[in-house]
């Protein structure tokens, strides 16, 4: 709490003094905007094992976000967000206090050009990675989108030391074009190593298309070089006609397990392939009350695990069902939760979930359990710029007697010159 | 004779429908580009705005400084529906407090926003024109200097369950998320603490053992370190319930374990992939 309030008043000084600067300033515009945004948040425990045992826990953590543009006569920005996290109850290798998001500096010499030097979250490869590098990209009008990234893959605790390009080292590139007003085309191409070893080099192939009525599909396949195998093929879809209230989604992927190169495991050749299937429809009248359903089955050649839900939407929430069957394990699901926006200024959610699971298919009756779980939320927007938050949950589980959450927290933002033009002041400011 | 009776009562019907058509002001810009005539010859003070309610749109005295706007056989030049001739139709715009000043003291011109303001039809700004430059505007407060407190900003589709389904619609449609969002809101919940907003139900601890096996891909996305799962499960003793099977290894064909990992190999990687080092499974497999 000391660290909470101790972040609030600093936060403060620098707000009110900031303020100070700005109105000084006022006349000619500031030659650059900035913003910097701080999250705190302040996490209570209190469990109670079946002993009865008490144990208190308290977490806290610090995120900040800030950004400064129009550096360099216009051509500059500086963006970084990170986040430090008192945290006692966790230690063990995997887990940092401390983290860096992102922080790097964007060049934009033309509206076409940009640039970006430092770390930051590329979705390159079979699955995104946070890069230490550099990152181009050019988009001129209607022309085709190039991008291409390399550098090395930030250490996996996003600490703040630099990835390692002698191990970790990764690069990629994508080429995204219009064929026609109704159709979006990428190539794709990525390189990463691991360990210093290659662990794999997908490229791949994507269209999207807006070409059935109401209807987006994408269509994605990734082959990785490395091992010479169909990565992933996707299919999503989503109908949506316009003024019905109805939706419908399917989603289809076929894929081999995320084992790369470069680890041990790639040893068992030709491990079996993972399917998902999932599809859903929903339909809200215009009285906001409706329904859906929703199906996703997963395969792997004869194993399967199939959930099956429905629930009925309410103009403020939804109430629902869901249940689950297969190799993965069983499980219920009651769920109800609740939405609504009393003030223009305030918002407030609710929710209970009443589950029994097992973690094995037909498990005896000493390894299902029941948990329960309820939340109440409040967020307040106090001015803008300022927003508190409340929450309280309980969580009635398997693993302890009694476990009650109270989380706290405070976010601030402020911005000077909101606009590289220097156009007014957001945030805490205004 | 019932068909050309039907025919004639719709078009009897229809005529009365098609004359009461709400006028529209036909205004080639384009035309009066080239004769010279500057934005601010009609949007009178436009320059000096300061919001988006108040009317900047020519009336007919503007119009009758070059056109003879008493000659009736001119009217339909301008007017789609001379009998119900009337002013410009004022829209409401959902940016009321954007004011022109602001922007056209710092030597911001026209074409910036609306494109080209000598096309036929010169182009309303949207959001993206917006975001080109107020780019620090990662959260609501930002929107504001435009957007009146009383704006709904949230789109329709964003019920209280959108949550549950926007990840799909993101995929499919980008652009639409960043007209108002950028990468830093996604990161406020996809920030990997799952402390709030939460990514991941409250229950998850719990539950998420069913979840990991069926969307492991997903997992990969934020908890890419294949020893995340380990360090939990080590520091608590915790180990998936199927390896306390008593057939889970056994020498000759393995046992369970060796029909699950054919299966599911994913899930022995996340706990047994040990990095530079060999796993335990290199024991018995080899080096």
């Amino acid at each position: 709490m000391l660290c909470l309030l101790g972040s609030l008043a600093v936060f403060q000084t620098g707000a009110v003094s900031a303020l100070a600067a700005a109105d000084a300033s006022d006349g000619p515009a500031p030659p650059t905007s900035w913003r910097l945004g701080l999250r705190s948040t302040g996490y209570f425990y209190q469990l109670r094992g079946p002993d009865g045992a008490r144990d208190d826990r308290y977490q806290s953590y610090q995120t900040v976000t800030g950004s400064a543009s129009g550096l360099a006569g216009g051509l500059l920005t500086l963006r970084g967000a990170g986040r430090y996290a008192g945290d006692p109850a966790i230690v063990g290798p995997g887990f940092s206090t401390s983290r860096l998001y992102t922080g790097y500096l964007e060049a934009r010499p033309s509206p076409e050009f940009e640039a970006r030097l430092g770390r930051q979250y590329v979705a390159g490869g079979l699955h995104g990675l946070t890069l230490d590098g550099l990152r181009l990209s050019l988009h001129r009008g209607s022309g085709p989108e190039i991008v291409l990234w390399g550098g090395a893959r930030a250490p996996l605790g996003l600490g703040f030391d630099p990835g390692d390009l002698e191990a970790d080292a990764a690069a990629g590139a994508r080429i995204a074009f219009r064929p026609g007003r109704r159709w979006q085309v990428a190539l794709t191409g990525a390189y990463r190593e691991r360990l210093g070893r290659v662990a794999e080099q997908p490229v791949g192939l994507e269209a999207k298309t807006t070409l059935l009525r109401d209807c987006r599909l994408l269509g994605r396949a990734v082959y990785d070089l490395e091992q010479s195998r169909l990565a992933k093929t996707q299919l999503l879809a989503l109908w949506q006609p316009r003024g019905l209230g109805t939706s419908a989604t399917l989603q289809l992927i076929s894929r081999s397990p995320g084992i790369d190169a470069a680890s041990w495991f790639a040893r068992f050749a030709d491990p079996g392939r993972i399917r998902v299937a999932r599809a859903a429809i929903r339909h809200r009248f215009p009285s906001r009350y409706g329904g859906e359903l929703e199906i996703m089955g997963r395969f792997s050649e004869e194993r399967r695990s199939t959930r099956v839900g429905a629930a009925l939407l309410l103009p403020l929430g939804r109430i629902g069902y869901a249940l689950r069957q297969g190799d993965a394990g069983e499980a219920s699901r009651l769920y109800g939760e609740i939405g609504h926006r009393p003030l223009p200024w305030l918002e407030t959610d609710a929710r209970v979930a009443v589950s029994a699971y097992a973690l094995l298919e037909d498990a005896p009756a000493d390894l299902e359990r029941d948990l329960v779980t309820m939340t109440a939320r409040l967020r307040a927007t106090l001015r803008p710029g300022l927003r508190l938050l409340a929450q309280v949950q309980s969580l009635d589980n398997p693993v302890y007697a009694k476990d009650v959450r109270l989380l706290i927290g405070v976010d601030m933002s402020m911005a000077g010159g909101a606009t590289r033009y220097g156009l007014g002041r957001g945030g805490w400011l205004r | 004779m019932m068909r050309i009776a039907t025919v004639f009562g719709l078009t009897m019907t229809a005529l009365p429908l098609l004359a009461q058509t709400p006028d529209v002001i036909i205004m080639p810009h384009d035309t009066h580009f080239e004769a010279d005539v500057a934005c601010a010859d009609c949007h009178s003070d436009i320059a000096g705005s300061t919001d988006a309610l108040s009317r900047r749109l020519p009336d007919m005295d503007v119009c009758a400084d070059c056109h003879d706007v008493d000659d009736e056989e001119q009217c339909a030049d301008c007017h789609t529906n001379v009998e119900e001739a009337g002013d410009y139709r004022f829209r409401a715009y959902g940016a009321a407090l954007f004011g022109h000043r602001a922007h056209t003291e710092r030597g911001i011109d026209c074409a910036t926003c609306h494109d080209n303001p000598a096309a036929g039809h010169p182009v309303m700004p949207g959001k993206a024109e917006c975001r080109a430059c107020h780019e620090t505007s990662d959260d609501y407060a930002g929107c504001a200097m435009c957007h009146a407190p009383d704006f709904e900003l949230r789109p329709v589709d964003h019920d209280p369950d959108w949550i549950h389904h926007h990840g799909l619609h993101s995929r499919l449609d980008r652009d639409a998320c960043m007209r108002c969002h950028t990468r830093s809101t996604c990161q406020e919940c996809h920030a990997g603490d799952n402390v709030r907003p939460r990514s991941h139900d409250l229950d998850f601890a719990f539950g998420h053992a069913l979840e990991a096996r069926d969307h492991t891909s997903d997992c990969f996305a934020c908890h890419a370190d294949p020893g995340y799962c380990n360090d939990c499960h080590a520091s608590e003793r915790i180990m998936p319930l199927n390896h306390s099977r008593t057939d889970w290894l056994s020498l000759g064909d393995g046992g369970r374990h060796a029909e699950e990992g054919a299966f599911d190999l994913e899930s022995c990687v996340a706990c047994h992939d040990a990095g530079d080092a060999e796993p335990s499974c290199a024991e018995c497999h080899g080096r």
